[in-house]
């Protein structure tokens, strides 16, 4: 057990998350790693309401995320963070994480437009292709059924 | 048909499926359980569009929209796959077989549209930066004219066209055996639909309520109205006895509020405008666009006599947005009470309605599609769908009627309690149990209907008879004797085995379901 999924979302659990992703992997619990969300009282609140109470979700920041991780280590985790950098970070702390979905990550000055839902500017990119030499797998997918796409070879080959 | 009527009906569909985007609401108008039989009726086939209709929607009846993903379109498969099917002579089988690959190949044109728009959306941010309201305005009309042209209305004419000229030759030409096939086929394809609701529903956890409904419906023939209505007595009996004293109510302490500068009047104009905030979904901002032409006349007012605070206002809103569209008037009542306050004496500053507006849109999306659009409307899509199916003109509308007062509803007040009460409507809407409560019913009512639809409309029938001396054996009668719809039962959890375990389930369902149907005649099974 533990994290069976990684997603990378901007806008953290929404509609896709709540209906899709959380009914096809049926996990246990959600984590959101967002140290902006887990200091805000209203966001919390707001990202525990978004699976409207039919899966446990706690809220906490990169720090408290390894703890939080451990001691549910044996239910099934869904942990969802804003940036890949975070699950580096993770990684680097330890955790195990087999799949790193990258789902939505918008427009913004400096970005640019690699997938319909994915822009990166060039360090978000890097980032990215850093996670190659980590044990976890990194992939490009909207909704489950959708196929998966390799983004770190895709990456590779737009840079050549 | 001629050039001229193919022409008008296209444009009709065309504006049909454009309502979610321009002018209903998000009402779901172009759904196939109402726009088939619209479109019958039209066509002076009423009862086609009818059976049509409510097959179709079965077949798409767990295709979600959610954020960028668009599932394949319900609107142009059903209205054209209608149209089709009086075409042909008035044969239902020929628009249920159609109406999937036309479905997928709108879902295309969809992802084609929403990364072109982009280039209208530059164009209005760019409008917007320069003060040109007008400009702004209509780039983002120009959105929503680009996809009824090229997602709605082109593909509608083209296969229209074909449709008219050749489509009754054609099917004539068809050897019996295709067309028996065919009909099998139809039979079987709503359970594509059935499968995929029970894993939007939670079949792993709702199949004691899916057991009684199968029961209820196959061994005392209740039908859907009668089951749906049994099944909401015991959702609240089950959730008033296990959350006995949670539920809050949602009533405001009054002291707490003021009185703002929007009144009615204002409301109205955004409650309107609100009706296109899905208008110039793209990729790139997603719905900033049309959330920013909805929320302009709170902003114009509430920054009456600051215009340097208006335009600050404009260029901020005009940010990445997407959330679902009824949700999408409370995220503007509670931006435009900040706003306000910001107008007022500056004790709020941009970033900080930025951050709010943020933090609203995922969470509130995330409710408003497993609630409104997972739950809600797929409830009465299936009961609808059911009556169309049996002929019931009374179908169309007990599916339209909730989908308007929810819509109409929700719209008009998130956007003027939220704009009194700001976030403090969350933290009530949060207390009070509401939605979760809401889920937890609906997941009841959902799967028993889900299971009485499964009886009555996945038809398979097994041909095989074999004479014993004076005795006569059917194989269907050998099942039945197990347990009767026992076929239908096993192909939906079947499906719901391949849709749930299998990235292209749904294709492989397709497939089988055609399979069955021509293999079936050919070896005289079914």
């Amino acid at each position: 057990m533990g994290v069976v999924l990684a997603r990378v979302d901007e806008r953290l659990i929404h509609g896709q998350v709540a209906t899709a992703w959380l009914k096809s992997y049926l996990v246990d619990m959600i984590i959101v790693v967002d140290d902006e969300s887990a200091n805000d009282e209203l966001q919390t609140m707001l990202l525990k309401m978004a699976a409207s109470g039919t899966v446990q979700t706690e809220v906490c920041t990169l720090e408290g995320a390894v703890n939080t991780i451990d001691e549910n280590i044996n239910k099934k985790i869904f942990l969802c963070a804003k940036a890949p950098v975070v699950y580096r970070e993770l990684m680097d702390k330890g955790i195990k994480i087999p799949d790193i979905n990258i789902g939505g990550i918008y427009a913004k000055e400096g970005r640019k437009q690699y997938y319909s839902t994915v822009f990166l500017t060039k360090e978000e990119k890097d980032i990215i292709l850093s996670l190659e030499t980590y044990d976890t797998k990194v992939e490009y997918r909207m909704v489950p059924n959708s196929n998966e796409i390799d983004i770190i070879e895709e990456l590779k080959r737009l840079e050549d | 048909m001629n050039f001229i009527q193919v022409l008008l009906l296209s444009l009709f569909i065309a504006f049909m499926a454009v309502e979610t985007y321009w002018w209903g609401g998000a009402i779901y108008i172009a759904r196939p359980v109402f726009a088939g039989p619209l479109i019958g009726l039209l066509m002076g086939d009423l009862q086609t569009g009818l059976l049509v209709g409510g097959s179709v929607e079965m077949m798409f009846l767990g295709g979600l929209a959610m954020g960028a993903y668009s599932p394949p379109n319900a609107y142009i498969g059903g209205m054209v796959g209608t149209a089709m099917a009086i075409l042909s002579g008035g044969n239902m089988e020929v628009g249920i077989a159609l109406a999937y690959p036309i479905g997928v190949l709108v879902q295309m044109l969809n992802y084609i549209v929403t990364q072109m728009n982009i280039i209208w959306v530059e164009r209005a941010e760019q409008a917007v930066r320069d003060k040109k309201t007008k400009m702004f305005e209509f780039y983002h009309y120009m959105c929503i004219f680009t996809r009824m042209v090229l997602q709605f209305f082109l593909p509608t004419f083209i296969a229209l066209l074909i449709g008219s000229t050749s489509l009754e030759s054609f099917y004539n030409s068809i050897p019996a055996w295709a067309i028996d096939g065919l009909k099998v086929a139809a039979g079987i394809l709503p359970a594509i639909g059935l499968a995929s609701i029970l894993s939007t529903l939670g079949l792993k956890k709702g199949w004691p309520y899916f057991l009684v409904g199968f029961v209820l419906a196959t061994y005392l023939g209740m039908n859907i109205m009668s089951i749906a209505l049994l099944a909401l007595g015991l959702a609240v009996i089950i959730l008033t006895r296990t959350r006995s004293g949670e539920v809050g109510n949602l009533s405001f302490d009054k002291a707490k509020t003021k009185d703002g500068v929007l009144d009615d009047k204002d409301f109205r104009k955004m409650f309107f405008r609100s009706f296109t905030s899905m208008g110039s979904f793209n990729y790139k901002g997603y719905n900033n666009i049309g959330y920013l032409y909805s929320i302009e006349p709170g902003l114009r007012k509430v920054y009456a006599d600051n215009p340097e605070g208006y335009q600050e206002a404009m260029e901020r809103n005009c940010e990445f947005y997407n959330s679902h569209p009824y949700f999408t008037n409370l995220v503007m009542g509670a931006a435009l009470a900040l706003e306000e306050q910001k107008a007022h004496d500056d004790s709020v500053t941009g970033t900080a309605i930025t951050a709010t507006k943020t933090a609203l849109m995922g969470p509130l999306a995330g409710i408003g599609d497993s609630v409104f659009q997972g739950t809600y409307r797929i409830i009465f899509s299936a009961i609808g769908a059911s009556l169309a199916m049996e002929g019931n003109i009374a179908g169309p509308f007990i599916y339209l009627i909730p989908q308007i007062l929810l819509s109409w509803g929700t719209r008009w007040g998130f956007l003027k309690y939220a704009y009194k009460y700001g976030t403090l409507l969350i933290a009530k809407l949060q207390s009070s149990n509401l939605f979760n409560s809401f889920v937890e019913g609906a997941s009841i009512v959902g799967m028993m209907v889900i299971a009485a639809m499964t009886s009555s409309f996945v038809k398979i029938n097994l041909k095989p008879m074999w004479t014993f001396g004076a005795k006569e054996i059917g194989l269907q009668g050998v099942f039945d004797a197990i347990l009767p719809k026992l076929l239908p039962l096993l192909c939906v959890l079947l499906f719901y085995k391949i849709t749930t375990k299998n990235k292209k389930g749904i294709y492989i369902c397709l497939a089988l379901s055609f399979a069955a149907g021509f293999l079936g005649v050919i070896l005289g099974l079914l």
